[in-house]
């Protein structure tokens, strides 16, 4: 059980501020989500978090530890697009290798591994496509296969960036169920997300993001209208500003 | 036939075949080709040190100026002022280009035939000896023999390792497993391996043996490792293939092994099933074909029964209806007959009990 | 120094022509992420040469480059087919080929010298390429060849440009990116096979891609681009067989390569507007700027509270806030370059 917490972060890229000013705490057990327009910064502020991309200012910690010493009780489910769907590998391969970082460097996969990833595939209804070869599936189940394997992951805190781009509506309900039960076995879930249609229904928090912070609190609070209209109207003001 | 020359060419095909694999899974098989050819720089310049052909410095220069390349070109990409294939294109002509010019000005007294170094010659690799353990093996033999194991025992070593940084990178640096190393060690690897096929293959068709096996494999696996085994498997049937046809013909041995690499390629690339040009090609028709005939049922099923029903479903009348020709519309007509979805009486076309189901499921959906 | 031989007159013609042509078309390839494909089809050439050699008996430079011609359009088709109708990647079929055609024309060069008809010069010749032993014929089929494709560039310009920026666009808009592909892939394998005979096969590369990536570090105008990149190749291909000429055992092609190598990384290093160093330079200095300002960012969106007074104090007398600690207009301007993507 871990909370996670940004103090002043900032992050630039070429000449101009990716993320400005960022402070934001996420409380154990909770289901939080990161909205905001293209070019908001949300997938950075992941990364930055990741330590995948240098920060400016500021520093992340996670119930108070640096990345560095909890890396392996992070699970992180990057975009699809980061992969090559056509290597040769199956389904069940790919699950399995969320367990990788449990298992260190040159040990072999055990059984338990195994098993927990036959487990995690039949969370996520996958279980009869485990042998399949991942570029013969479409990408609702690529998705279901990314989230299968930071299941297996075991972490106490999960990283998930446009888990529901391009996937159908069955699989959306099938990966929101999926983060629920997370949530409900105390791990805390960090989603970026970009329907604004169903906040509402999926997270207990919400951090409304542009490059600075908008507003940050429980979903009821922050999602307002006005609080809206300022995540997406300060992108247009500053794109004609230019 | 000379058995030394043979057990050489399969080492260093099964060598190269089975960097291959993680070169060609990560795009960077033209990197591999920029190395096969900037090495020659590396053993140019532990020469001018060394001033002995034989020395083992040679192979250390040229495997740290292979990997001295992979660094220079992922440096100019960093600017981002410079795509990857570009800068994959400067910096091999530029070290290229600056060792052919030492050779012919520095080294011209020197016995470093450029032409051997860029072509290799299996021909020749019984007549420079080295004992080892008192036998004496050709030396080409002992040393692909050694990057072979080297190879394998990497590979196996760091199995887990090495497929998770070609699948992820991202996850891979997430779960604590320094890509970088990795990536860096696995390019030492496919420099070392390139400078142990020199004397054999040369810088040039060494990139055949590196990547036709694992691209004619991938044609038909779905694992990594049936991949590798595959890949292996194909290197060696290559190698036996191509050293019979060299015997045969009477040409040179390497360019035999490359060019029945790549004919097994095209082979496999036209007709693997599953992935093969020709079997995606009849699976297209295939499926359009049953597209047309779910047409035909519905169109059929739609008119059955009604007024105009000898006019749109009549043998002679349906095509314009159908707004096919009336040969595409025969030989649907013949297709659906034959899979008993459709029988033809007195020119009128209808449905069988099979299709008329098929037509009901339709109406479902 | 600069009196030049006959021959030395011819060979720098001949390179200049060629280096200015390359350079030039060359730009379109780099621009469309294709920049090694030149490597894929000067290698690929060598069979076809051979082949031309077995069925003629010729030794005749233009009968050889119909023969490389051949051969490189074949090898360009299988490409196109393999990037067409597989997902295999375009990078390890390009290295394929380049190698396994390659493998083909050596096993054809071998048996010509079984039949004990050709000399073992020819494949070196052929890896290195001549240049100095350039005739006046040679020189008519490269000028023939350099203008035509200069020609080409300054007709279809307009096309070559949105079909190199957005291939699918153009596909809507002009309905012809097969056309358009296949003309500069004519273009394209010409050059390669004049190419070849000067400078060979390995150093094609240089030709092609070097010019534009040097004129690219100059200029962010396709038309300065292309034409700087024939300049740049020109001045190459002058110096490079001049070098040739005068320093002993220097091989024409090499230099050449190594000229225009070493005139791109001086302009990636050192070019004042988009050089590395400059770009460095200029990336350190506004991170510095930024960490400095920060709080003062903070005064403008927020409010002065948690600034401390040493803070306050030396904004003040930097001229960036007022006694009642409002920005300045100084201030607001700085800020405004700050945040706006202006570089510093």
């Amino acid at each position: 059980m871990r909370d996670f917490a940004v103090e002043d972060l900032s992050v630039t890229y070429g000449y101009e501020p990716v993320l400005w000013d960022i402070d934001l705490r996420v409380g154990s057990g909770t289901l939080h989500g990161i909205v905001g327009p293209n070019g908001a910064g949300k997938s950075t502020l992941i990364k930055a978090a990741l330590d995948l991309v240098p920060k400016l200012t500021g520093h992340v910690t996670f119930d108070g530890d640096a990345y560095k010493t909890v890396y392996k009780d992070i699970g992180y489910v990057p975009q699809k697009g980061s992969v090559d769907w056509d290597f040769p590998t199956t389904v069940f391969d790919v699950v399995l290798m969320g367990r990788y970082g449990k298992i260190g460097w040159l040990r072999r996969v055990r059984q338990q591994d195994k098993k927990q990833a036959l487990k995690a595939l039949e969370d996520v209804g996958m279980l009869e496509y485990k042998n399949r070869q991942i570029s013969m599936l479409s990408g609702g189940q690529q998705q279901r296969v990314f989230l299968a394997r930071a299941l297996v992951q075991d972490a106490s805190i999960y990283f998930m960036d446009e888990p529901f781009q391009g996937v159908d509506v069955k699989t959306e309900k099938a990966i929101v169920d999926v983060l629920k039960n997370l949530k409900k076995a105390g791990k805390t879930v960090i989603v970026v997300h970009h329907d604004l249609g169903t906040v509402e229904d999926y997270f207990d928090t919400l951090t409304l993001l542009n490059v600075r912070i908008v507003a940050h609190g429980p979903v009821a609070d922050v999602y307002t209208p006005n609080n809206i209209r300022r995540t997406y109207q300060t992108q247009l003001a500053g794109e004609m500003g230019r | 036939m000379n058995i030394e020359i043979l057990l050489t060419a399969l080492l260093v095909a099964l060598s190269t075949s089975l960097v291959g694999v993680f070169l060609v899974l990560r795009r960077l098989s033209m990197i591999a080709d920029a190395i096969s050819h900037t090495v020659l720089l590396g053993i140019v310049l532990a020469f001018l040190l060394t001033r002995d052909l034989n020395s083992p410095f040679l192979i250390v220069g040229a495997t740290l100026m292979g990997v001295l390349t992979v660094y220079a070109i992922e440096l100019l990409i960093k600017t981002r002022n410079i795509k990857e294939d570009a800068s994959i294109g400067v910096i091999f002509t530029l070290l290229f280009a600056i060792s052919i010019i030492v050779i012919n000005t520095l080294l011209r007294d020197v016995h470093l035939d450029t032409h051997t170094v860029l072509l290799g010659n299996l021909e020749f690799v019984p007549f420079n000896r080295m004992d080892i353990l008192g036998v004496s093996l050709p030396a080409s033999m002992v040393i692909t023999g050694v990057v072979l194991m080297i190879n394998i025992g990497f590979i196996s070593l760091f199995y887990k390792e090495v497929k998770l940084v070609s699948f992820d990178t991202a996850l891979a640096g997430v779960l604590g497993f320094a890509p970088v190393i990795i990536h860096y060690a696995m390019m030492t690897l496919v420099s070392l391996t390139a400078v142990a096929a020199f004397d054999a293959v040369g810088a040039i068709l060494v990139i055949a043996l590196m990547i036709a096996p694992p691209l004619s494999a991938l044609q038909f696996t779905k694992t990594l490792f049936s991949t590798i085994l595959l890949s292996l498997i194909i290197a060696a049937f290559n190698t036996v293939v191509g050293y019979a046809m060299s015997i045969i013909l009477d040409v040179t041995i390497s360019g035999s092994i490359a060019s029945i690499a790549l004919f097994t390629f095209m082979v496999t690339l036209i007709l693997a099933p599953g992935k093969g040009i020709l079997f995606q090609y009849l699976d297209h028709k295939r499926a359009k074909e049953n597209i047309m005939i779910d047409t035909l049922i519905m169109h059929i099923g739609n008119h059955a029964g009604s007024i105009d029903a000898e006019d749109e479903l009549g043998k002679e009348t349906i095509h314009t209806h159908m707004r096919w020709s009336p040969r595409m519309m025969a030989t649907m007509l013949e297709k659906a007959r034959a899979k008993g979805l459709i029988n033809i009486e007195n020119n009128a076309v209808m449905l069988s009990n099979k299709g008329a189901t098929r037509f009901k499921t339709f109406k479902e959906e | 120094m600069f009196e030049f031989s006959y021959t030395l007159r011819l060979v720098m013609l001949g390179t200049m022509m060629l280096g200015a042509s390359a350079g030039m078309l060359g730009t379109f390839l780099v621009l469309r992420r294709q920049a090694l494909i030149g490597d894929a089809l000067s290698h690929a050439a060598l069979p076809g040469i051979m082949i031309a050699y077995l069925f003629t008996g010729v030794r005749s430079l233009n009968v050889l480059l119909v023969g490389a011609f051949l051969a490189a359009f074949t090898a360009m088709a299988v490409l196109e087919l393999i990037k067409r109708r597989t997902r295999i990647k375009f990078d390890a079929s390009m290295a394929l080929i380049l190698s396994g055609f390659f493998g083909v024309g050596q096993v054809l060069l071998s048996h010509i010298q079984q039949s004990g008809v050709a000399s073992q010069a020819g494949l070196s010749t052929f890896i290195f390429g001549q240049a100095a032993t350039m005739l006046r014929a040679d020189l008519r089929v490269i000028a023939l060849i350099s203008f035509v494709v200069v020609v080409f560039i300054v007709l279809f310009y307009k096309e070559l440009k949105l079909y190199v920026f957005d291939a699918p666009y153009f596909n809507v808009a002009m309905r012809r990116e097969r056309v358009m592909n296949a003309f500069l892939n004519f273009f394209l394998v010409l050059v390669i096979v004049i190419g070849i005979r000067m400078v060979g096969v390995i150093l094609m590369s240089a030709l092609l891609i070097a010019p534009s990536v040097a004129s690219r570090q100059v200029s962010n105008r396709l038309v300065m681009v292309v034409l700087l990149a024939g300049v740049f190749g020109g001045v190459a291909g002058f110096f490079g067989s001049l070098a040739s000429a005068r320093i002993d055992g220097m091989p024409t092609g090499p230099a050449i390569a190594v000229i225009l190598g070493v005139i791109v990384i001086v302009l990636l290093l050192f070019s004042p507007r988009r050089g590395v160093i400059a770009n460095q330079i200029r990336l350190k200095r506004y991170k510095r700027l930024m960490k400095r300002y920060k709080p003062l960012i903070h005064l403008k969106e927020n409010s002065a509270d948690a600034l401390s007074q040493t803070t306050l104090n030396v904004y003040r007398s930097e001229g960036l806030i007022d006694q009642s600690n409002h920005l300045t207009l100084r201030g607001e301007s700085l800020i405004h370059r700050l945040m706006g993507g202006v570089r510093p």
